[in-house]
């Protein structure tokens, strides 16, 4: 029965491989075939999935509570990492596009993290490159220098030294661009992310505010386009005398 | 931080900014522009109209009465206009570079020119608005008798540019998208240009050796105006990013706006340049990249040994800049 039970799904899962490639998101937005490997995460869970049910239902089976309890738990732990990771998965059914939003932001935070360390690690550099300039400073300057306040502004020359070199450094200036577009990236996915609820709850979304100041610019270029006086009120009333009309122009 | 400092800094908080009298002379949504009240003799030169930037307040021009540009141009007879672009909000997200220079700043030009019953204006532009009145005065030249740009950003790559740098592969779609950039997020920005200096240096030197009561009061103004930054139109910032510092279009002769080439070479106007040798902002080169574009012959480049702030504010520039500005501006003759 056993054996029965795992064939069925083994016919499921090879069922489940074409039809996650022609479901995969990517390929409607491509309008061509999905990329390479995009249905292997969909087959490997449908194999594990098969795997781990055959070793739940051999455990359940046995007699020993103990046995059955943690072939339940082995169950319980591969479901729990096949779940661990979603980015690994193509996007697919009613909740896609939310799938995707999630996959683009934990890409987006992991990329802010790594360029974070970079630059924790320049700075580490620079800081140490200051503190040598500034020994330094302090050896050949030690009879002449030593209130306070000259040994600060010391300080804070060696500082700002070091630091313009690190921060004109293809490293920094690669790691800081790498930082902000990550961050910004989470930013507008975090936007995207919220749209939907203050639609659910009627709530002006920033869509529909966006489209609201387009229209009233282009209505405003229109009313410009247009004379806002007959001429003959114009002459009467000595106007006429602009250089030339202020241009607007819709968005 | 001892109780006379930290009373003294609230008392100076109390200190207003703004030295010179005047009167709005033209308001369209958020801009409003100003006219100075004149305190002394009218000089021969037409009506100057000082362009500031779009980031921070222009305040900065007319600080304090011994701190203020403005105060030194109109003490030299000049009559003074200035433009305050206010305080763009969500509904001015989508404001170009064309908005700004053909509709806003032709609309100040065109009051200036009426008000004055003048053909034609004098333009001094300050940092950005020193390259907005490059690419206005390129664009109508009929309209500017004289040019002045102070620390003005013209090549936007060159090595000295720390700021060109980290905005040269910004996306800018992930950045700004269709929203405006906020003030807070350019002073952090402007800030890390030079960290120990700008975020604890001044504050220690504050504690060291505390200033008397005046210096002290300048010090609050001047953190006032340093903090005072508008939120930045989305899409006039997306432009001025995109073509300016990532393109670099002005240097190469490929900007358009409004569908209208910018091209430096019919600036054909009396152009007197000042920019700063100690400016970490808009380095000396990014300026004096002006002169080799612009097809006017009478060019004249001052390179003072002045900081980006300090060139409207120091005492040292208090002595030469606004002489140097009245200076050139009234021995051009006035047609």
């Amino acid at each position: 029965m056993h054996e029965d039970w795992l064939q069925h799904w083994r016919t499921l899962a090879a069922a489940w491989d074409p039809y996650g490639a022609s479901r995969f998101a990517g390929a409607s937005a491509l309008g061509g075939a999905p990329p390479a490997g995009a249905s292997e995460p969909y087959a490997a869970l449908a194999t594990g999935f098969a795997a781990a049910v055959r070793s739940a239902i051999e455990g359940v089976s046995e007699e020993s509570a103990e046995t059955r309890a943690s072939a339940i738990d082995r169950f319980v732990e591969f479901l729990r990492a096949q779940f661990s990771d979603l980015s690994a998965f193509s996007a697919l059914g009613p909740q896609r596009a939310q799938q995707q939003r999630w996959q683009r932001m934990t890409a987006a935070s992991l990329q802010a993290q790594q360029a974070q360390a970079h630059l924790a690690r320049l700075w580490s550099d620079t800081l140490r490159a200051a503190a040598d300039a500034f020994a330094q400073h302090c050896i050949d300057a030690a009879q002449t220098e030593t209130a306070p306040k000259l040994l600060y502004a010391a300080w804070v020359d060696s500082a700002e030294e070091a630091y313009a070199r690190m921060a004109h450094s293809a490293a920094f200036c690669s790691a800081q661009t790498s930082l902000l577009n990550a961050q910004n990236r989470l930013r507008r996915e975090l936007q995207s992310l919220f749209e939907p609820w203050a639609k659910d709850l009627d709530l002006p979304t920033r869509s529909e505010l966006n489209s609201v100041h387009r229209a009233i610019r282009a209505m405003r270029a229109e009313i410009v386009r247009k004379p806002s006086k007959p001429p003959a009120a114009k002459a009467r009333k000595g106007g006429g005398t602009a250089r030339r009309a202020p241009k607007r122009r819709p968005p | 931080m001892s109780t006379n400092l930290l009373s003294a800094l609230a008392a100076a908080d109390r200190a207003v900014v703004g030295a010179s009298e005047k009167d709005p002379l033209l308001q369209r949504d958020k801009l409003t522009l100003y006219r100075y009240r004149p305190i002394a003799r009218p000089a021969r030169a037409a009506p100057l109209l000082i362009v500031y930037a779009l980031v921070n307040r222009p305040y900065m021009l007319d600080l304090q009465p011994d701190r203020s540009l403005i105060r030194g141009l109109l003490g030299a007879g000049l009559d003074v206009y200035l433009i305050d672009w206010g305080y763009p909000d969500g509904a001015d997200r989508f404001t170009t570079l064309e908005d700004y220079l053909e509709d806003y700043l032709a609309g100040c030009v065109d009051a200036v020119l009426r008000s004055a019953s003048a053909p034609a204006l004098n333009l001094l532009g300050v940092c950005q608005g020193g390259t907005f009145s490059v690419c206005y005065s390129a664009m109508h030249p009929e309209l500017v008798r004289n040019l002045i740009t102070m620390v003005t950003p013209i090549d936007f790559h060159t090595p000295a540019d720390l700021l060109s740098k980290w905005l040269r592969d910004i996306d800018l779609d992930a950045w700004i998208g269709a929203g405006n950039v906020s003030g807070e997020t350019l002073n952090q920005v402007f800030l890390s240009l030079m960290p120990f200096r700008l975020t604890q240096q001044k504050y220690v030197q504050l504690l060291l050796c505390p200033p008397d009561t005046r210096d002290l009061e300048t010090f609050v103004r001047m953190e006032r105006w340093i903090f005072d930054s508008p939120d930045l139109a989305g899409a006039a910032l997306r432009e001025f990013v995109g073509w300016f510092y990532q393109e670099n279009r002005l240097l190469r002769g490929t900007l358009q706006i409004g569908g209208r080439n910018v091209d430096l070479k019919s600036l054909r106007q009396p152009v007197l340049n000042i920019y700063g040798a100690r400016d970490h902002l808009v380095p000396p080169a990014s300026s004096a990249a002006l002169e080799h574009l612009i097809g006017s012959s009478d060019y004249t480049g001052r390179e003072l040994d002045l900081g980006h702030i300090g060139m409207y504010v120091s005492r040292r520039s208090q002595q030469q800049v606004p002489p140097l500005i009245a200076g050139w501006l009234t021995c051009k003759p006035r047609r």
